[in-house]
Formats: C-alpha cells, sequence, structure tokens
C-alpha cells in the first residue's frame, strides 16, 4: 500500500513539476498537406473562351473607364458574373508589360471583382512581379474586398520585399480585412517619416481607419494589442479557410528547403500570421525533419507574445536535445506563464551548452524573479563565459545592468567574448540608467557615442577593436567611481 | 506484522520515497554527454599554425566583422545567424543546410563548426571525434580522414546559398579538376604536405580579386571598347553576398595642372537584392569578358579606366559617386588613341 502510495505520489509530481514526457518525432507536414489537399475542391480547367465571350470581356474591360461610378459598379457585376472564363481574357491584359499601366490596372480591377481563388492569385501575382509601383499599388487596393484568406501568406510575403510606399499601405489595408495586422509596422513607419509627404499623409489615413474598423481607439493601441497578442481580445478574428490552411501548411514544408531565401521567406510569414498558426507551429516541432522542427521553434518566437498559446509544446520540445536551443528561445519570447520556471531549469550546470545559453538569453524578455535571481547567479567566474556574457545582457534588458555592467566591460575587451554584443548590451544600460534621471550617465552616454564614427560609414575591424577599448576604459573608470 | 519485514517495509517505503523525491527535483533539461571541444582555443596548442591563419579569416570574423554587423543590423536579423555562427557542418551533413548555433557565437565559423563530428556519427563508431584528411586515433583529437571535408559541397553548406559552388559548377573548373580549396585554401608553399593554409582568402583580400579579373580596352572607329573578362575566379565576379559589386568607371585624362575630372560610373557588376525589382543579375561567369563601348563625346580622346571593388552596394551620393573613397581600386587603365 505505501509503495503503491509512494509509485503515485512520485508520478502526480513528475505531472505537476512540468517534467516533459519523452519526445516523439513523426511524419506531420505531409500528412497534414495530403489531407487538406482532398479537403480543398480543385478547381475545374478553364477552357479556352469563345471569340463572342473575349469580344465580350474585352469591350467590357475597354468600356470601364468612360463610365460613370454607377454604371462601373454594373460593369463590374458583370464581369464579376461571366467567373474564371474570363481570366484568359483578362490575363492578357494584366502580364502585357508593353500595355499602357492604365489599361492594365483596370483589368486587374475586373479580374479581382470576379472574386474566385484563381482571379485572386492572377491578381496577387500583379503585387509580386509588376514592375511599375503603380499597378502593384492598384492590384494590392483591388485586393482589399477580397473574401478569399488563402492570399494572406502572399500578401505577408510581399512585405518583405515591397519598397513603393503606397503598395505597402494597401497590403496592409487588405491584410487587416483578415484580421492579420502585421502591415501595421510597415504603415506606421510611413505614417511617421516625412520623405514622401503624399504617402505619409496617405499612411496616416489609413492607421487611423484601420484602428476604427477594428473597433479601436487609434492605431497605436491597434498595433499594440495585434503584437502583444492581443490580451484584450479586441482584435478582430477570422477563423481560416481550408484554403489557408493548406498554404500555412506549405509554408511550413519551405522550412526544410535547402535555399535559405526559401527558408527566409517561409519564416517572415508564418512568424506574422495570425494566432491560428500556433497549433500547426506545435504540431510542427513533433516533425520526423529537423530542419521543420527548430525552424518551426523560431517562428514561434518571432510571433513573440502573440505565440504564447505555444507554451505548453515548447516546454514538451525542451525534451528533444537538438530542439532544444530554439524551444528554449522560443519560451522566452512567447510569455508564457510557466516559462521562467523552465528555463531556469535550463540552466542546469549538466545541461548542453547550447541549451544553457539559448535559456539564459530567452530570460532577458521574462518578468519573474525567479529569472532575475538565475542570471545573478550565472554570473559567477567559474561559469562558461558565453553563458555568463549571455547572462550579463539579459540583465541589462531586464533593467538590471548594473549587475552585469563590470563583466560586460572585460568582454568588451576579452579575447574570445562578443564585444559587440557586451558594446549594445552596455550602451542600453547607459541608457537605462539616463532615463533614471542620472546626469554622470548622459554625460558618459554622450561621451560613448562619440565614438562611434561617422553615420553610414562601416568601420574597419581595427577601428572597430579600437573603440571597444576606448570605451571599456571610459566605463571602467566610471564603475570604479561608482563603487567608491 | 512480526520479526524483520517491519524494518525491511520500512527501508523499502523510505527508498521509494526517495526516489519520488529525485524524480520530481531531477533537472528537466537533457543531459548531453560531456562535450570533447567547448572551444576552438582548445585547439590552439597543437594546430598553433593552423589556428594563428584562421584567426585572421574572415571565417574567424563571421560574428564580428563590422560589415556583416552593418548589413544585418547586427544580427537583429536573425537570418544570418544560421550562416554566420553555424552548428558542425557534419551534425547536419555534408551538402546539407546547416542550422544555427547559440552558444560560442563570438567564435564565428571555427574549428568545431568545420571539423567536429557527431557523437552518433558512423566515424564516432571507430573513435574519431573530429574530421581531418588522415586517420590518427592517438591524436588527443582523434581525427579520422573524411574526403568530403575538402569538397566543393562541403563549402556549399552556405556558400552556395548565394550560388558560388552552383555558379562553380556551370564553369569550366570542375572538369578540370580545381575546386574552391585549390584557390582558397591552398597548400602551403604549394607544397601538400605542409598542409592546406586556413587563411581561406576570398573577395576581403584585394591582391586575390586583382588576380581575379582583368582590364583590358581597344579602340573600335572613335570609340573606345572596356572589356573586363573573369580570368581567375572559380565561379562568377563578384560572387556570394549580393551586397558586392564591381564598378567600372571612366573619366577623360585631364590635362596636366588641371583638376582630375570627375568619374562617370560606365557598368556594375552585381546580383541585385530580391526587391530591387528594376536591376537585373549582371554577375560575370568565370571565364567569360564584357565588352562596355563607352558611348560619351568627351571620351573621344585619352581616358582613364578603372575597376573598383565595392562591398557595400550604395553609394553615398548615388548621383555623384566617389568610388577612389568609397570602394577598392582593382584595377586602372590608361587608354590613349
Amino acid at each position: 500500500m505505501a509503495l503503491a502510495c509512494a509509485v503515485l505520489l512520485a508520478s502526480a509530481c513528475r505531472e505537476s513539476a512540468g517534467l516533459p514526457e519523452p519526445f516523439e518525432t513523426r511524419p506531420v507536414v505531409a500528412p497534414r498537406i495530403a489531407a487538406l489537399e482532398r479537403e480543398v475542391a480543385s478547381d475545374p480547367p478553364i477552357a479556352e473562351p469563345d471569340p463572342e465571350l473575349t469580344e465580350r470581356v474585352r469591350g467590357l474591360v475597354l468600356d470601364l473607364p468612360m463610365l460613370p461610378s454607377k454604371l462601373r459598379t454594373l460593369q463590374l457585376d458583370e464581369i464579376a458574373s461571366i467567373g474564371d472564363a474570363a481570366l484568359p481574357v483578362l490575363a492578357a491584359f494584366v502580364v502585357d508589360d508593353g500595355l499602357a499601366e492604365d489599361r492594365r490596372i483596370i483589368a486587374i480591377e475586373c479580374a479581382a471583382a470576379i472574386d474566385t481563388p484563381r482571379s485572386v492569385a492572377l491578381v496577387a501575382e500583379q503585387i509580386e512581379s509588376a514592375r511599375a509601383p503603380r499597378v502593384r499599388a492598384s492590384a494590392a487596393r483591388a485586393l482589399v474586398r477580397s473574401s478569399h484568406d488563402e492570399l494572406v501568406p502572399r500578401l505577408l510575403l510581399r512585405l518583405k520585399y515591397e519598397m513603393d510606399g503606397e503598395t505597402v499601405v494597401w497590403l496592409a489595408v487588405a491584410l487587416a480585412r483578415f484580421g492579420n495586422y502585421a502591415g501595421l509596422d510597415g504603415v506606421r513607419t510611413l505614417a511617421s517619416t516625412d520623405r514622401d509627404s503624399e504617402v505619409q499623409a496617405f499612411a496616416r489615413e489609413k492607421w487611423e481607419e484601420l484602428a476604427s474598423a477594428a473597433g479601436l481607439e487609434n492605431g497605436e493601441r491597434l498595433w499594440k494589442a495585434w503584437n502583444d497578442g492581443d490580451a484584450i481580445g479586441r482584435v478582430p478574428r477570422s477563423e481560416p479557410s481550408a484554403r489557408h490552411r493548406l498554404a500555412l501548411w506549405r509554408w511550413i514544408a519551405k522550412l526544410s528547403e535547402h535555399d535559405l531565401r526559401a527558408v527566409d521567406d517561409a519564416r517572415f510569414v508564418l512568424s506574422r500570421s495570425d494566432a491560428s498558426v500556433v497549433e500547426p507551429l506545435c504540431e510542427a516541432l513533433h516533425e520526423k525533419d529537423l530542419y521543420i522542427r527548430v525552424h518551426a521553434a523560431q517562428c514561434l518566437e518571432r510571433m513573440g507574445l502573440r505565440a504564447r498559446a505555444a507554451g505548453p509544446g515548447l516546454v514538451g520540445a525542451l525534451a528533444e536535445a537538438r530542439l532544444a536551443p530554439a524551444a528554449a528561445a522560443a519560451l522566452g519570447a512567447v510569455g508564457h506563464s510557466s516559462s521562467a520556471s523552465v528555463l531556469v531549469r535550463c540552466l542546469d550546470p549538466n545541461a548542453d551548452p547550447e541549451l544553457r545559453v539559448a535559456a539564459a538569453r530567452a530570460l532577458a524578455s521574462v518578468k519573474h524573479p525567479a529569472a532575475i535571481d538565475a542570471l545573478r547567479g550565472l554570473l559567477q567566474s567559474r561559469e562558461r563565459s558565453d553563458v555568463r556574457q549571455a547572462a550579463a545582457q539579459s540583465l541589462v534588458m531586464q533593467g538590471h545592468g548594473d549587475d552585469a555592467a563590470p563583466l560586460l566591460i572585460k568582454c568588451l575587451i576579452a579575447p574570445g567574448a562578443d564585444a559587440s554584443g557586451a558594446e549594445a548590451a552596455l550602451e542600453g544600460w547607459l541608457v537605462e540608467r539616463t532615463q533614471r534621471g542620472e546626469s554622470e550617465a548622459e554625460g558618459l552616454l554622450e561621451r560613448w557615442r562619440s565614438f562611434a564614427g561617422p553615420p553610414g560609414e562601416t568601420p574597419n575591424p581595427q577601428a572597430v577593436a579600437t573603440r571597444q577599448r576606448t570605451r571599456a576604459a571610459l566605463l571602467a573608470s566610471f564603475v570604479a567611481g561608482t563603487e567608491r | 506484522m512480526s520479526g524483520p519485514v517491519r524494518p525491511l517495509l520500512g527501508v523499502l517505503v523510505l527508498g521509494v520515497a526517495a526516489w519520488a523525491l529525485v524524480a520530481v527535483f531531477r533537472p528537466i533539461a537533457p543531459v548531453a554527454a560531456a562535450q570533447a571541444f567547448a572551444s576552438s582555443e582548445q585547439c590552439r596548442s597543437c594546430h598553433a599554425q593552423v589556428f594563428d591563419e584562421w584567426a585572421q579569416s574572415w571565417h574567424a570574423q563571421a560574428w564580428t566583422d563590422p560589415e556583416v554587423r552593418a548589413l544585418s543590423n547586427d544580427f537583429q536579423n536573425t537570418d544570418c545567424i544560421d550562416c554566420h555562427a553555424s552548428r558542425p557542418v557534419f551534425e547536419t551533413g555534408v551538402g546539407q543546410r546547416v542550422l544555427p548555433r547559440s552558444a560560442r557565437r563570438s567564435e564565428g565559423i571555427d574549428c568545431i563548426a568545420c571539423h567536429l563530428l557527431p557523437e552518433n556519427g558512423p566515424e564516432a563508431k571507430s573513435g574519431g571525434l573530429v574530421a581531418g584528411t588522415r586517420d590518427d586515433l592517438s591524436a588527443a583529437c582523434r581525427p579520422v580522414a573524411v574526403r568530403a571535408l575538402g569538397s566543393p559541397e562541403y563549402c556549399g553548406v552556405c556558400h552556395d546559398q548565394h550560388k558560388t559552388v552552383e555558379q562553380w559548377r556551370q564553369s569550366a573548373y570542375p572538369a578540370e579538376g580545381t575546386a574552391c580549396v585549390d584557390c582558397h585554401m591552398p597548400y602551403r608553399d604549394g607544397d601538400m604536405t605542409q598542409g592546406r593554409d586556413h587563411t581561406m582568402h576570398g573577395g576581403h583580400d584585394i591582391e586575390l580579386v586583382r588576380r581575379a579579373v582583368e582590364l583590358r580596352g581597344h579602340r573600335d572607329g572613335d570609340r573606345w571598347i572596356v572589356e573586363v573578362t573573369n580570368v581567375g575566379a572559380g565561379h562568377h565576379f563578384p560572387t556570394d553576398e549580393r551586397s558586392r559589386a564591381g564598378d567600372v568607371f571612366w573619366r577623360p585624362i585631364a590635362a596636366v595642372s588641371s583638376t582630375p575630372q570627375r568619374w562617370r560610373h560606365l557598368y556594375r557588376f552585381r546580383s541585385p537584392y530580391r526587391h530591387e525589382v528594376d536591376l537585373v543579375d549582371t554577375l560575370l561567369p568565370a571565364r567569360a569578358t564584357k565588352s562596355l563601348p563607352v558611348d560619351d563625346i568627351e571620351a573621344r580622346g585619352p581616358i582613364e579606366v578603372a575597376l573598383f571593388y565595392k562591398r557595400r552596394p550604395y553609394w553615398n551620393d548615388p548621383d555623384n559617386p566617389a568610388p577612389e573613397q568609397e570602394a577598392e581600386l582593382v584595377h586602372r587603365i590608361v587608354l590613349t588613341p
């Protein structure tokens, strides 16, 4: 009886301590894609339009610019009613680089009005490939009323490469239609820069419009709500369609590609998707393919607080040695309630150094007293130098730079240390002290920054080393002075 | 309960309780086998020459290189970490993409990244710890010969991300038996017994760049034709990062007493970033020549032509580029009718 109780007690304690179950990997991505491909109806082939239909569509398109607004709407409805059968004719207009922009834009608008998976794909291709910014902007604008959420990943990817301000704003508006506010970063930047006043005014207008449409007070609140994981539940959500889920799984599959560009694109798209991607990414943590496991964890890390629900999955992933460092990094970022205790246990001296360093770094984002205590404990000299430095840098980010500064100053000149990382952390520490109102720190920060060199110029390694030595001497005397 | 049964039961219960306590408070992290190598510094004592060569190389500076830090925004662009602080190549396999590491990032692409063998790999079963050019299990690091170590597929795990190895494959060099290490890690003093130089000179070495390309010019009617030939690079010129460019400039020769005229841009060799949709790839393949007519009325007389190598793609003032301040001179020629 006592034996049975002891065994039950041990199991219960193991569970409540959050110790991970053995970690299993299996094919995850391919079966998911296969299942969704079966679920998504495949589009029937489009027949080559007969001459009569071709003429009819051409006529509708060419007449459109001349019509008053009400008739225009009717004309677009007529084109929409033709459906995919009109696409071959519209595509001929749309892809013709030699055609006047206005004509191409009209054809894009017509294609968007049809609003089928194939028609919106045609429009999305123009956002991706048209050389003229005006055509790209018009294509993004045309998708604002689309009902096809499978476009979201394509629109997100375009945010990575688009350089035209107006297009960026329309992409953000189109994405917002589906409850994805990743485009707000670009709109926010455009709204605050004054390089092009017209674009700036347009960005400001849409910044507030999007907030109002979402029922929030202003653009800043919406942006914060999106990035903070929408703890207040104010950001509109929509359930992804089967096509959208299929698109997401296909992006997850790209995490396995050899070409890093494809992987980078996938990480970009997935980390900017809404919270509905968290569950697939957590499933992907169990994928047999190591690349997918690791990069799925990275995507969750990059989502930050929006991936809070991934906490339990990431804790489980710590049991897989090759995945554990990426899982630890993600745990720090997603802000799960168990992150502090779990990451502190990852610092165990017997753990893999990769995991220990990753956990020390991850603790920078975990607001918990246990995190601070653990990081302070790592500053001891018997620790590995990279673990100590990671802990020191995390302490600065936690607002406890005073504890870390002496070690980081040594890292500026110690052989083998990450001097550039120490430099960035120390500047953060000086900023923190300046913000506390310390006038001496303010003067020091000014002197620190004076060693930076002319903006826009990249110093050579020798100049960097000289700068770091000078800064080390500057701070060493400051710290020595404050300790006296 | 009689005799020794009670005390025995008590001991058993205590033992189970102790086991339960251990199970609860045992560390969560998977316990890794003790790493044979914690830092490439450990290699220095036996391999001082190689270590010193490597320490000067751009592999060693992959994490600290100021240009990389500027282009990656101090690795805020974490995509860059995969190649600039990678896990050991043999962990994922030759020809397979590397994964990023968390520890020792300041050591860049170091001995461990290139030579450490996985603990559960076939070489480990025979006792090998690191990949080398010969078997010597009596040595402290227990090297085993791994032919793949010097192969282009090996370099390609990182360097083919920007298609450098693919460019080499498209050239005549594979058929001629010339691979990456032949130019970038030659035998010391040309002697196979001396081992390979680990300085790994590349695009940062302007002398190597100079040997890679030739600049010439000839007259065609009343105009000049400038030619750039990729004579010595086993891949395109320039290669690897899209931030690199080769720029050809010209200017009329000024009279002896007057100020040199401003440089006029003639052509750029570069692979554009993906967002630069208005630019095309103009990299110069191995052994190819690009002919550039100088169609300017001011170029009818003697001109000076120069090829510059730029590691950051944009000029401070695009309308008035200053190649002598912002780039490195590769070749300069004077063309006189």
